[in-house]
């Protein structure tokens, strides 16, 4: 399988920080996946995210994006085939109105005008954001500023998409709404790699692999039946497994086995009942 | 916070049609007609001396006041928000009248005496005190409405692009117009957010005890600081956030950039140009030629 992102001993320390931020950081992400990194506040998991987008400079360790090495030469090249969607919605809003900000990409990247309106307005359909193209930013909801933000990304065709605890900051419903819709853009893309950082282990629990992080390090990875598996260290990373997990755990401990694959309530449900 | 002038209206007028390059030339050019001195001369003593026109400064100030009053309906707009933001000019101007009674402003005084003080050594006040205070008047309710006028009818998106293509020859001697139009662009776009921003803190510090409004100097000074601060902190942290944000989407201020929104003339851009321009080189024509209308019709100067 093709790698979207290979890191390999990947190591941050801030300036003036007393302890690394990354320590050895190793994993591989294929191409067209949907992984997840978990892990508490200050793990580093947003670290990760601004290195491999190339906004941290003066790693040590190797870092490979779609089979090219990140580093001063490649990382204009780069860059436009990784698009990041942050945790604050308010934060990334460039644009005067929605309209232009899902334009400011395309704009960076010299698209001619008269393919730049199609354009803007396919991502905004997609992202059912197409009412709002000349609302501007103070008069939207967190969620609706997201769905933008994401629009802005995929606009850009980009080859990963990042997410830095995109939802994190919205309310249910439009945390809700954003969920729904990185599904749906995963089952419309199925060639874009997904690395979605997240603090919801429901989530996790549908990702193809999850990577743990505790302290700068890599501490579990793996598809999330077996990172689950590991109630105890993930309690000690303050992590919390899902109810569905320590459920199945439960029952493999009574000698009760399930298959793997099943990653719902209800499917699990119908399994035992069967 | 309540801003009452400066504010997009957002309704549909023929005004809001009009493209904002040839806006901010219109308003520019109706300016420099209301602030051209209309002056005559006139004989003293064998002397010829410069006075104000005051009959020809009144009759151009009446003509731009009909013509902003035409455009206000044109593009749809409240006179009430004009009204309440000129609260502070009454005062303004009563100031002036005071100054200009005490220091004339005026070479010779061409509108006749309107009383004398006895108690100040019988201090002769002319009526061009009165018109110097009048025509100041004029010009700001002008300058308001003719601002006015242009703030509510353009969004600030149009406005900036504006600037920017004035400020585009610039670029010759290196100038970053493009930059600093993208500056203007964020910053009005962040100001709702920053003003949810002052709102937060202060309220927090108020539970906390700071005060902004009672108390003495002191608390006062202290409860402003306890909102400054956490401000800037919060705004530079934005910032921060923003800079990442369009560095990730290959925003590059020396790369070359296309544009999403489409800017072009139209025939309704060419005909508020020609009006706006006419306005003005009549106006300056009349001042060159020394136009006296009142001569000319009766043979005899008579203001
Ligand atoms: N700009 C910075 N300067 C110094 N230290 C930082 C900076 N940003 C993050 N850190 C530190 O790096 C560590 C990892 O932070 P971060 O990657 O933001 O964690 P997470 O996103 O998982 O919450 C934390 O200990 C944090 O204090
Ligand atoms: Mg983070």
């Amino acid at each position: 399988m093709e790698k979207a992102i290979e890191v390999n001993g990947l190591s941050y320390s801030y300036q003036g920080g007393d302890k690394k931020a990354l320590d050895g950081v190793s994993f591989s992400v294929d191409r067209g996946s949907y992984t997840c990194i978990i892990g508490h506040n200050g793990s580093g998991k947003s670290t990760l995210a601004k290195v491999l987008i190339g906004l941290l400079g003066g790693f040590k360790g190797e870092v490979k994006l779609l089979g090219e090495p990140l580093n001063r030469r490649t990382i204009v090249s780069l860059r436009r085939r990784v698009g990041i969607v942050f945790q604050n919605p308010d934060n990334q809003f460039v644009g005067s109105t929605v309209g232009d900000d899902i334009a400011f990409g395309l704009e960076n990247l010299a698209m001619p005008q008269s393919e730049m309106a199609k354009t803007v307005h396919e991502f905004a359909l997609a992202t059912g954001m197409e009412k709002e193209l000349e609302v501007e930013p103070s008069s939207l909801s967190g969620g609706q500023k997201q769905r933008v933000a994401l629009a802005g990304v995929l606009a850009m065709s980009p080859d990963i998409m990042i997410l830095d605890e995109a939802t994190s900051m919205l309310d249910p419903k439009g945390k809700g709404e954003i969920d729904s819709l990185i599904h749906k853009i995963k089952k419309s893309k199925p060639e874009l790699t997904i690395l979605s950082i997240t603090h919801d282990l429901e989530e996790a629990s549908h990702a193809d692999q999850v990577i743990v992080l505790n302290e700068g390090k890599v501490l579990l990875s793996g598809e999330p039946s077996a990172v689950f598996e590991y109630e105890e260290e993930l309690r000690e990373a303050h992590l919390e497994v899902p109810f569905l997990y320590r459920f199945i755990r439960a029952l493999k401990q009574e000698g009760i086995e399930v298959p793997p694959s099943l990653n719902s309530l209800e499917s699990l449900e119908e399994y035992l009942c069967r | 916070m309540n801003i009452t002038i400066g504010r997009y209206i957002p309704v549909q007028s023929p005004l809001h049609r009009i493209d904002p390059r040839v806006k901010i030339f219109c308003l520019i050019a109706l300016m420099v007609a209301c602030f051209l001195p209309y002056n005559r001369v006139i004989n003293v003593d064998g002397v010829d001396k410069e006075v104000t026109y005051w009959a020809l400064s009144a009759a151009i100030y009446g003509v731009m006041f009909l013509i902003c009053t035409i455009l206000f309906l044109v593009g749809r707009l409240s006179f009430g928000k004009l009204f309440s933001s000129m609260k502070s000019l009454w005062f303004t101007v009563a100031i002036l009248l005071v100054i200009y009674i005490l220091v004339p402003n005026y070479t010779v005084p061409t509108l006749g005496i309107a009383f004398k003080v006895p108690a100040m050594n019988n201090w002769t006040v002319y009526w061009d005190s009165f018109a110097g205070a009048g025509r100041i008047f004029f010009r700001l309710v002008l300058t308001m409405m003719l601002t006015f006028l242009l703030t509510a009818t353009t969004k600030p998106l149009e406005l900036t692009y504006a600037f920017e293509w004035y400020l585009s020859p610039l670029k010759i001697v290196k100038f970053p117009s493009a930059e600093v139009a993208m500056t203007i662009s964020i910053a009005l776009t962040f100001i709702p957010t920053l003003l949810d921003d002052v709102n937060r803190i202060s309220k927090a510090q108020a539970s906390r005890g700071a005060s902004f409004q009672k108390g003495g100097f002191r608390r006062k000074v202290v409860g402003l600081t306890s909102l400054i601060i956490p401000l800037f902190v919060s705004a530079f942290s934005r910032s921060e956030d923003l800079a990442n944000a369009m560095i990730c989407r290959s925003y590059d201020p020396k790369g070359k950039r296309t544009r999403y929104r489409a800017y072009r003339f139209h025939l309704i851009d060419l005909f508020a140009f020609l009006f706006c321009a006419a306005l003005m080189a009549l106006a300056i024509t009349m001042i060159a030629i020394r136009f006296d209308p009142f001569l000319s019709w009766f043979g005899v100067s008579l203001l």
